[in-house]
């Protein structure tokens, strides 16, 4: 998207980034299962400016009624940014960056849900960036995985998911909106930590061979982290006091 | 941003080329079609585009690849980078100068595209714990998951999609990094040969 020219400091000379973060260290996150009184399950998230909402409805009918599957039930996701969520007003209908993602976080999630149990059936999950700041990708699929947990569809595991990238030719965990710009690559990851398995995976930027597999070391790392705080956002509502 | 010239690179899915291919705007898969494909000839630096810049923050050169699929067997996300790639190494780009404020056509000119290096994607499909190169369309409905990832000239590894309803381990990832490298290189000689047609 943006232009690779570096007139920002990213990384100086102690290791400390733009944002005054270390090189292995996440945004602060804050996840927050619960929320919405229509949705059979939701989730709020924030990671780092980033703001993203996530309702899940279902297991339901399937409409339009040929896409059900009489097998399976089947996961239906859509990745959408509201019109105020970015400094340029974004408009509201789905770009084709907007669909690409919807079809990588529904494929990220669909390893974890089991869904063979309720044939017939779709379970939806709408997720809305109310703010963007780099890295929606995978503050999305976090959230939505708490939302699905918070639902109550059953699931193998849940999907955390952080980036790495390369900024000032060091690999650094989730990179930011100004590192994505102006960094030299960016690869959001989506794991799996008890199966581990890696079902979110993208990058671009130019990578030797050995920057991408400290990379996905780094990446999987990261997720761990978000796990840990996923599994804390459903102790906190189912028992916790934090539920509503 | 007028120091750069503009890249595009799209596909699309023809109605004839598969009997389930409906006419009307491309559904999610022809979309993560042609975004892979451009990201990966675009995040590779394929061409330099800076040197598409006829002045300096008045006027730029585009280039478009633009696929189009008459006939499907699986792997487009190859096929297409491929044909793409090919195409601009043999591409001749009409030749403008600034002349009195304005872009103007030097009559029999041509310059071939500014290029740095030949992207190579190679896709690899998860069916079972097989991991099989260039599915073809057989092997493309059937497996779990795949994951293209594309290659420079330098063996570096610059874009990479993951996409299916399947995972991967890390030992797996890593194992088609190295994959997608070594295959890359003997498809990179070939694409070569395209660029003799060029000259």
């Amino acid at each position: 998207m943006g232009g690779r020219d570096a007139t920002m400091v990213l990384l100086d000379e102690n290791g400390i980034r733009c944002d005054g973060r270390k090189v292995d260290e996440p945004r602060r996150i804050m996840i927050k299962a619960g929320g919405l009184k229509n949705a059979d399950g939701s989730a709020y998230i924030e990671f780092g400016d980033n703001k993203i909402l996530v309702g899940v409805f279902g297991p339901r009918d399937v409409h339009p009624k040929h896409m059900s599957n009489t097998d399976t039930g089947i996961l239906r996701v859509r990745y959408h940014m509201v019109p105020f969520s970015v400094g340029e007003r974004k408009n509201p209908a789905p770009s084709r960056r907007e669909i690409e993602i919807s079809k990588v976080i529904k494929e990220a999630l669909e390893p974890a849900v089991m869904l063979d149990k309720f044939p017939r059936t779709a379970v939806d999950v709408f997720i809305e960036v109310l703010q963007a700041d780099g890295g929606t990708r995978c503050a999305a699929l976090s959230a939505a995985s708490v939302a699905l947990a918070d639902a109550g569809i059953p699931m193998r595991d849940m999907v955390a998911a952080c980036a790495a990238g390369k900024v000032a030719d060091t690999v650094v965990l989730d990179v930011n909106n100004e590192e994505d710009q102006a960094g030299q690559a960016d690869m959001p990851i989506g794991y799996m930590p008890n199966l581990e398995k890696i079902t979110l995976l993208q990058l671009d930027g130019v990578l030797t061979s050995e920057e991408y597999k400290k990379c996905v070391q780094v990446g999987v790392d990261g997720c761990k982290i978000v796990y840990d705080i996923q599994k804390k956002a459903l102790q906190d509502k189912y028992f916790g006091n934090g539920g509503d | 941003m007028g120091d750069k010239g503009i890249f595009i690179c799209t596909a699309e899915l023809l109605p004839l080329s598969h009997p389930t291919v409906e006419t009307g705007p491309p559904g999610p898969d022809v979309i993560e079609l042609a975004r892979v494909v451009d990201r990966g000839i675009r995040e590779s630096h394929m061409i330099d585009v800076s040197q598409l810049v006829i002045e300096k923050n008045k006027s730029v050169v585009g280039v478009f690849a633009d696929n189009v699929v008459v006939d499907y067997d699986g792997n487009l996300f190859d096929a297409c980078s491929y044909a793409a790639t090919a195409a601009l190494l043999s591409s001749k780009t009409p030749k403008w100068n600034w002349v009195d404020d304005a872009p103007t056509l030097a009559e029999d000119e041509e310059t071939p595209v500014p290029i740095a290096t030949i992207p190579v994607s190679v896709t690899m499909g998860k069916i079972g714990n097989h991991i099989v190169v260039d599915p073809n369309g057989d092997e493309w409905a059937s497996m779990d998951s795949r994951i293209t990832i594309t290659s420079d000239s330098d063996g570096n590894i610059c874009a990479l999609q993951k996409g299916g309803s399947d995972g991967f381990s890390q030992d797996e990832i890593n194992q088609c990094g190295e994959i997608s490298i070594r295959v890359g290189a003997k498809i990179r000689e070939k694409l070569k040969q395209a660029q003799t047609v060029g000259q």
